[in-house]
């Protein structure tokens, strides 16, 4: 499945490389240039499955996305863009992150007409870099969505993505066990539905179905109850929350719901809230953001 | 001498338009919705059938990825030119029952013109901004006016007599025959009040959204 990424990568990449800057019926056109500031609050941050060590806290972000569309056809599009994020928490400062990405993307619309529905496939890999160096890690993901318009204020897409994360070795803890948290892949499948309630005012949710590995912090008091679950498949120490991170494996369920008002035809205030929930063996796991935002695109 | 014919021809001019102005009348119009509000871009035209079609050419433009103006109103037999004044493509069309046409992926400000000969409500967009919305309506008759930001238009240079008038706007929430009032015009001008009930119509969302996006 790597290969697979890999390969699917290298080929988008070579594919848009090799585009012709003006031919007949395909150019450059419009560039994506975004900006966000964001206010969030995080519960259960570390993603505990224990109530006694779960921590809160709170985060801003800035970040700005540049690209570009390449129009193919009236009905094809791609589009290649970079991005860069920095995220500042309030109290756990070694969990502060810079990152930087780039992706790229196609987007095929069946015909032509607002009801047409749209295939589209995307490409990111992203640097991850914490100031709790062992939690850097990079992520690669490829997903593929179709959406359309149902009415004029409704709106749906579904899809599936994989990931691939790949982080650093670390100290290991328990012989048997990898010391290489962050090396992780799952896959998630989602539905996004739009509603617009005014032609200011949009509704948003968001259900997220993810499959696999995931991580997981932990106070040292708890780790013999999460090892003997015997679904731990990596572990390491940990400097931010003060105890362990562990990897292991499950099925977990977010579902998000969002309000936005635009400001302009270019920027929006937008309000999203969170729930996320999974387990493993016998362990059960919550955690919820709240987010306050805005967003600008030129 | 030639200062004598000058002074026949603006005699002459000034008695024409003393006359028109004698024998012509206006309909002043106000278009509410059912909350009183005024609404801006309703067509108020005169109900008849012309048998000549118009020739005239009217722009319907296109820049920051929006068409401009969001409501147009021609006579038969017109002409629409689409200009894009975006430093890209768009490819404009419409299924309407009226005029049904694509303006293939293009650019710039060649004139290609799309002529409109059937009545009715021709609803626009771009296959590739979704948000990108607009209306025309065609109307067979020279007397037609879309109304102001206060829902305020005028029927101007009327005959005396009898008129039929209609109202047609993009969220009008009923049809347009519906709209109908008639009116006898005499040597005063007359007042008329159309109060539309509406069914919003909403452009696809354009502004950023707040999820964090998979792609674009």
């Amino acid at each position: 499945m790597r290969i697979l990424v890999k390969v699917l990568v290298l080929s988008l990449s070579f594919l848009f490389l090799s585009l012709p800057t003006k031919a007949e019926n395909s150019q450059w056109v419009e560039w994506i240039i975004e900006g966000q500031a964001a206010y969030s609050h995080l519960d259960n941050l570390n993603y505990s499955a224990f109530s006694n060590d779960s921590e809160n806290d709170a985060k801003l972000t800035v970040g700005v996305v540049l690209g570009r569309f390449y129009q193919i056809s009236g009905n094809s599009r791609m589009h290649i863009a970079v991005d860069a994020s920095k995220e500042q928490y309030d109290e756990f400062n070694l969990w502060d992150e810079t990152q930087l990405g780039a992706s790229i993307g196609f987007r095929h619309k069946f015909g032509l007409g607002h009801y047409i529905p749209y295939l589209q496939m995307n490409a990111s890999h992203r640097h991850n870099e914490i100031d709790s160096d062992r939690w850097s890690h990079d992520l690669s993901n490829i997903d593929i969505e179709v959406g359309k318009h149902i009415s004029e204020s409704f709106s749906i897409a579904t899809g599936i993505g994989y990931s691939l994360m790949n982080g650093k070795s670390w100290q290991v803890v328990v012989p048997e066990l990898s010391n290489e948290v962050f090396d992780q892949e799952y896959w998630q499948a989602f539905i996004v539905a739009d509603y617009i309630i005014t032609q200011d005012w949009l509704l948003s949710f968001n259900y997220n179905y993810r499959s696999g590995d995931f991580h997981s912090a932990c106070t040292v008091e708890n780790v013999a109850k999460v090892l003997a679950t015997n679904k731990v498949k990596a572990i390491t120490f940990d400097d931010v929350f003060g105890g362990c991170i562990y990897q292991t494996d499950g099925h977990h369920n977010s579902y998000s719901g969002g309000v936005s008002y635009a400001l302009t035809d270019h920027s929006a205030f937008n309000f999203i809230a969170q729930y996320t929930d999974g387990s493993v063996a016998d362990l059960n796991y919550h955690s919820s953001t709240m987010q306050f935002n805005y967003n600008y695109r030129f | 001498m030639k200062l004598s014919c000058l002074k026949k021809q603006l005699l002459a001019t000034g008695f024409i338009t003393f006359s028109l102005q004698l024998f012509a009348n206006n309909i002043n119009i106000t278009v509410i919705d059912t909350d009183h509000k005024p609404i801006e871009n309703a067509v108020v035209y005169v109900k008849e059938s012309l048998a000549a079609v118009s020739e005239n050419v009217v722009i319907i433009d296109q820049v920051d990825k929006e068409f401009i103006p969001y409501v147009t109103a021609i006579r038969r037999g017109s002409a629409i030119n689409f200009p894009n004044n975006d430093e890209i493509r768009h490819q404009v069309y419409s299924f309407s029952n009226s005029k049904q046409f694509e303006l293939p992926l293009y650019e710039g400000n060649e004139f290609r013109p799309v002529i409109f000969e059937k009545e009715g409500a021709v609803p626009l967009a771009c296959n590739i901004h979704d948000w990108m919305k607009a209306y025309i309506y065609v109307v067979d008759t020279d007397k037609f006016v879309l109304t102001n930001s206060n829902g305020k238009g005028e029927l101007t240079n009327l005959k005396a007599g009898q008129y039929e008038i209609l109202v047609w706007h993009p969220e009008q929430g009923v049809d347009v025959s519906e709209s109908l009032q008639s009116v006898t015009l005499g040597n005063s001008p007359q007042q008329l009040k159309f109060t539309l009930a509406q069914t919003p119509k909403f452009k696809a969302w354009r502004a950023p959204k707040g999820f964090k996006r998979r792609g674009y």
